[in-house]
């Protein structure tokens, strides 16, 4: 469709990417505020986090369109399969708790590394954004480290944050997937760190954020690298549109009320 | 650089501006530190540009609407407001006056004397230093909680930088 066509370029996608991961968290933690945190201040939490993520991805998605209408259309008229949103981004287990502090943390850590890169090389309005994106995420970064050091003093607790570990881990390596981190950093004035040093950072990054909980990595760079083609050859390949049906059937429904009247507005 | 729209001077506008109350807090646009540039486009349109305290407040297309309604009273028939994707906004910005005013509401923010404390905030009820955050989320995006060790009263503050953002700007710039 039309907006395939205009997002073609090396800078077009890496602003999409971006974009579609924090559209999507943001609006899994949405969809949890007000019934889900154990106590008021978790939910008040929660949807701060979550408006942070709604935000930027209205910023991103605003770079990309011109105006409010044609980023309504861009993001309710897509088909899922043309959502980049990366595996870890679109990973969701809402009734477990340490899934979703361990998924807030890993991916608080992917998102400031690519903040961080933009902001290291970018001048102008990316450099600006990407340093809109650290202030917010460092705080949720210091949420869910929070959340994981209370989870680790049971045993129970530490049984279920390594149980999301395995599955959540091996994800990250999908995160910085595809040519666009090759180019866009560059497009967008920034350096351009492959998808290899990027890997590395994060194994390294997250890997001391476990560390200081206690917590082992399930694995190193070369082998998120290696899950990232395990996944690609079960069909799982987010920068690709090949999504999860649990992700599929998210987005369907989050986007069924435009869908049955693009002309609809709230209030 | 803009000099005048009709009889509309550069000042007015930013007299009127001013006068824009941010719909959560009580304060006005101008002092929150939120107006980055008033300028004049090709087309003769008078254009206002502000930058979000925080990307997802929900509050900005009222604060549009409030900024073009109050420049239409001005006289100014076709302004447009452009929400900036950056700088970071952060209390600093609040003006003196600002800062005030937010104390007299209870909360606090930009305070450069409340650096000393632990937690970066002064109490705005009993003015000491000895207190605590609560809580890192508030209940607006770009507020967060405090407890006061000497009153007792709990009282917001507006959201500060984390830690990250500071040590990133204490690196060198790649475009120096």
């Amino acid at each position: 469709m039309a907006t395939q066509a205009a997002v073609a370029t090396p800078e077009r996608t890496f602003i999409l990417d971006w974009a579609d991961d924090a559209y999507v968290v943001g609006h899994q933690l949405a969809s949890v505020t007000g019934h889900y945190g154990p106590d008021l201040e978790e939910n008040l939490a929660l949807g701060s986090m979550a408006q942070d993520h709604l935000g930027h991805a209205r910023a991103l998605y605003r770079w990309l369109a011109p105006t409010d209408e044609q980023v309504d259309r861009l993001v309710f008229l897509r088909e899922p399969s043309e959502y980049r949103t990366s595996l870890l981004a679109g990973a969701w287990e809402p009734g477990n708790w340490a899934f979703v502090a361990v998924k807030g943390l890993l991916y608080a850590d992917a998102e400031l590394l690519r903040a961080e890169a933009v902001w290291q090389g970018g001048r102008g309005t990316p450099r600006e954004f990407a340093e809109v994106v650290l202030r917010d995420d460092a705080v949720h970064r210091d949420h869910w480290r929070q959340w994981l050091g209370l989870l680790g003093r049971s045993a129970d607790g530490t049984a279920r944050v390594a149980d999301a570990l395995r599955h959540l881990w091996p994800l990250a390596g999908e995160f910085f997937h595809g040519s666009a981190w090759r180019e866009a950093p560059a497009a967008i004035g920034g350096p351009t760190p492959t998808a290899d040093e990027l890997r590395r950072r994060w194994a390294e990054r997250a890997g001391s954020d476990l560390g200081t909980l206690g917590l082992d990595s399930p694995s190193d760079a070369d082998g998120l690298a290696l899950e990232a083609d395990r996944l690609a050859e079960r069909g799982l390949c987010g920068r690709l549109g090949r999504h999860s049906p649990e992700l599929v059937r998210m987005l369907d429904e989050a986007h069924a009320i435009f869908k049955s009247d693009p002309s609809v507005r709230w209030g | 650089m803009m000099d005048a729209v009709g009889a509309v001077t550069q000042q007015d506008v930013w007299r009127a501006l001013a006068e824009v109350e941010d719909p959560e807090l009580p304060i006005g646009i101008v002092d929150l530190g939120i107006v980055e540039a008033v300028s004049m486009g090709a087309n003769g349109r008078l254009v206002v540009e502000l930058i979000p305290t925080f990307s997802g407040c929900p509050a900005l297309e009222v604060i549009r609407e409030r900024v073009i309604s109050r420049l239409r009273e001005l006289g100014v028939a076709d302004a447009e407001v452009r929400w900036k994707l950056g700088p970071a906004w952060d209390p600093g910005r609040i003006s003196a006056a600002g800062r005030a005013q937010l104390r007299e509401h209870g909360i606090t923010g930009g305070d450069p004397a409340a650096a000393a404390a632990r937690s970066g905030a002064r109490c705005p009820f009993c003015d000491s230093d000895d207190t605590e955050r609560a809580s890192g989320f508030g209940p607006a995006l770009c507020r967060v909680v405090y407890r006061c060790r000497c009153c007792r009263n709990v009282f917001e503050g507006m959201k500060r930088p984390g830690t990250l953002i500071r040590l990133a700007n204490a690196a060198p710039r790649a475009d120096q």
